[in-house]
């Protein structure tokens, strides 16, 4: 599903020393699975992750999706991409403060109304919510009903990949593994990439990618 | 497919603040009709005064140089005096005459005040005998709707809606005294020319004129006397069509429009600075909103889309909830505080409507100021967190 070739992110690229975030990284990822993507701060996984799911577009090499490269596209193309194709859990749950976690899930549809809201509802519910917690505000709900809903909101368009970044760090244990387990029955037949620098939460990894200054690590993949 | 971000969420999400603007938006919409409602209310009432009155009586007082009386011509003042007089009754008389006119008289004048909203005006009416008081009130079109007609000196017949004004009733005194002397109300007029009329009594507060009772099409007294010989000057006294209508153009119109222009442009100012001041909070505290919209895939088209959406429900709103608050307002004004005062009012005035409308735009125009900078400013959620 996705080919990473030579692909370099340099910040400061106006310095004499620049800053390599990611410096020729190269991978493969196939279709479905459960891809951890773990490393220290400032190993360049959260770059990766932001190059692959076009939030950022690399300084050199290319990203293949689906046999489409996808650094060379237009904005309108990576938002398209990023809307139909795509979903994002992040460090922080980023759910909209106004509005009910049914509505927070709902603002990422692409389909029809009703269908959004049954389709919301579902996933909802599938997450562990109760009934009546949809039509809660953020602040009325803990900090893991929370990260539930913004998976909900990943997963609402029934994404080919979702990318999430550090998902669980906001999270007891309890509700960390909850989420793993979640995203783990996903990637059954869809792509999950997660980035995080807790090893313990990819042990039901399919695949460890394992970074370090830019590169993969000498442990490179973990299968 | 879904393809846009709705607006109405945050509409439905947000009463509170989305209703303080609202109700906001919606005060200064009926502040501004209703000051334009109030002002033009003095306009409305005046303009029986000024523009329709004269068409049915003019006023003329001519110097003797007019009426080609030469002093140094005539020994004495006595003598000067009578030419004066028969060059008068000269002149009555071939006004009379003149097509259109159905009577002069010359005759003493009281001066009656009428106030609207803004400003008051003085204007004359003739004092006559009781005899000649059913012509003048049949040429105005007047009818006695309430008290008697004058029977002695110093009684007045008057316009409801001037007794109104003046807060005068039958059997009270008609303005101020003159010289020590009241002249007395006995009778309340219905016409829709303002119309006063009353019999004299020794001094008033004005002076004595032709009273020419003329017809539309033979108002403009200049006109008339022309075509009997006579060219007047700057120094006759001439009250009639052009000249209340001139004054009517220059005091009520121009000055009522001048101080209405610079009241809706010092309201759109501290309006558009208020809601300017609160959309920019309202945009800094979804912020984080904005970039998650752009990091899931919708453009900064998108994010641009539904703040102008919500403007346009949250100003259409406004409009709605204005016009109806200031349909109610001015019923009230009007009823209750308009019609005791005798002045005339009108509720619907299209072009001022439409300023106000263009003042909404202008501020949404001045919106799109911060709203693009904010559009412009939209990261994506990982530029956030670096």
């Amino acid at each position: 599903m996705f080919e990473i070739k030579n692909v370099s992110m340099i910040y400061d690229m106006d310095l004499d020393e620049k800053m390599y975030a990611l410096n020729g990284f190269n991978l493969t990822l196939p279709d479905t699975g459960l891809v951890g993507v773990i490393g220290p701060s400032g190993s360049g996984k959260s770059t990766l992750m932001y190059c692959m799911s076009t939030l950022k577009v690399p300084t050199e090499g290319t990203i293949t999706y689906n046999g489409q490269d996808i650094t060379s596209i237009s904005a309108r193309q990576r938002e398209t991409l990023r809307r139909n194709e795509f979903g994002f859990v992040f460090q922080k749950h980023y759910l909209v403060p106004y509005m009910t976690a049914m509505d927070n899930v709902a603002v990422a549809g692409i389909s029809t109304d009703k269908d959004i809201k049954d389709k919301a509802a579902k996933y909802l519910m599938a997450l562990g919510l109760k009934e009546r917690e949809f039509h809660k505000r953020p602040s009325k709900l803990s900090g893991g009903q929370c990260q539930r809903v913004a998976i909900a909101r990943a997963m609402i368009n029934n994404p080919k990949v979702i990318f999430a970044d550090e998902p669980t760090a906001s999270l007891d244990h309890e509700n960390a593994f909850n989420v793993m387990k979640i995203l783990k029955k996903y990637s059954k037949d869809r792509l999950v990439i997660v980035v995080t620098h807790d090893r313990s939460i990819l042990t039901d990894a399919d695949i460890t990618v394992e970074m370090w200054d830019g590169k993969l690590s000498n442990q490179a993949l973990m299968g | 497919m879904k393809s846009k971000l709705s607006a109405l969420k945050f509409v439905r999400n947000n009463k509170r603040q989305v209703w303080v603007m609202i109700i906001a938006l919606a005060l200064t919409f009926m502040t501004m009709y209703i000051i334009n409602f109030l002002f033009l209310t003095t306009k409305e009432s005046f303009k029986a005064l000024f523009l329709e009155q004269p068409k049915r009586v003019a006023y003329i007082s001519l110097t003797p140089a007019t009426m080609g009386v030469d002093k140094e011509a005539y020994a004495s003042d006595d003598e000067y005096t009578l030419a004066i007089e028969k060059a008068r009754q000269k002149i009555i008389a071939d006004i009379r005459a003149h097509e259109g006119i159905s009577n002069v008289i010359f005759t003493q004048t009281l001066s009656a005040g009428y106030g609207g909203i803004v400003g008051k005006v003085s204007y004359d009416f003739p004092l006559l005998s009781k005899e000649q008081i059913p012509q003048y009130m049949s040429h105005m079109g007047a009818t006695l709707k309430e008290g008697r007609m004058p029977e002695n000196d110093g009684e007045i017949l008057a316009d409801e809606k001037v007794l109104k004004n003046g807060k005068m009733k039958i059997g009270g005194h008609f303005n101020e005294p003159v010289y020590g002397q009241t002249f007395k109300v006995v009778g309340v007029l219905e016409s829709d020319y303002m119309t006063c009329v009353g019999t004299p009594m020794g001094y008033t507060n004005s002076g004595w004129y032709m009273v020419v009772l003329c017809d539309e099409a033979n108002s403009d007294m200049t006109k008339v006397l022309k075509d009997i010989g006579i060219n007047s000057t700057e120094y006759d006294t001439i009250y009639d069509v052009k000249d209340w209508g001139g004054m009517y153009k220059e005091l009520v119109t121009e000055d009522l429009d001048v101080a209405l222009l610079a009241i809706l442009i010092v309201v759109i100012i501290f309006l558009a600075i208020s809601i300017l001041v609160a959309y920019v909070s309202f945009m800094r505290s979804r912020v984080n909103e904005y970039c998650l919209y752009s990091s899931i895939g919708f453009g900064r088209k998108d994010v641009y889309g539904m703040i102008m959406r919500e403007i346009f429900i949250i100003f259409g709103i406004s409009i709605i909830l204005g016009a109806v608050l200031t349909v109610v307002i001015m019923i009230y004004v009007g009823k209750f505080v308009l019609e005791p005062l005798g002045l005339m009012y009108k509720y619907f005035y299209p072009e001022h409507l439409l300023r106000i409308i263009a003042a909404f735009a202008v501020i949404i125009g001045l919106l799109q100021i911060p709203i693009s900078v904010t559009v412009n400013n939209v990261k994506t959620i990982d530029r956030m967190e670096e």
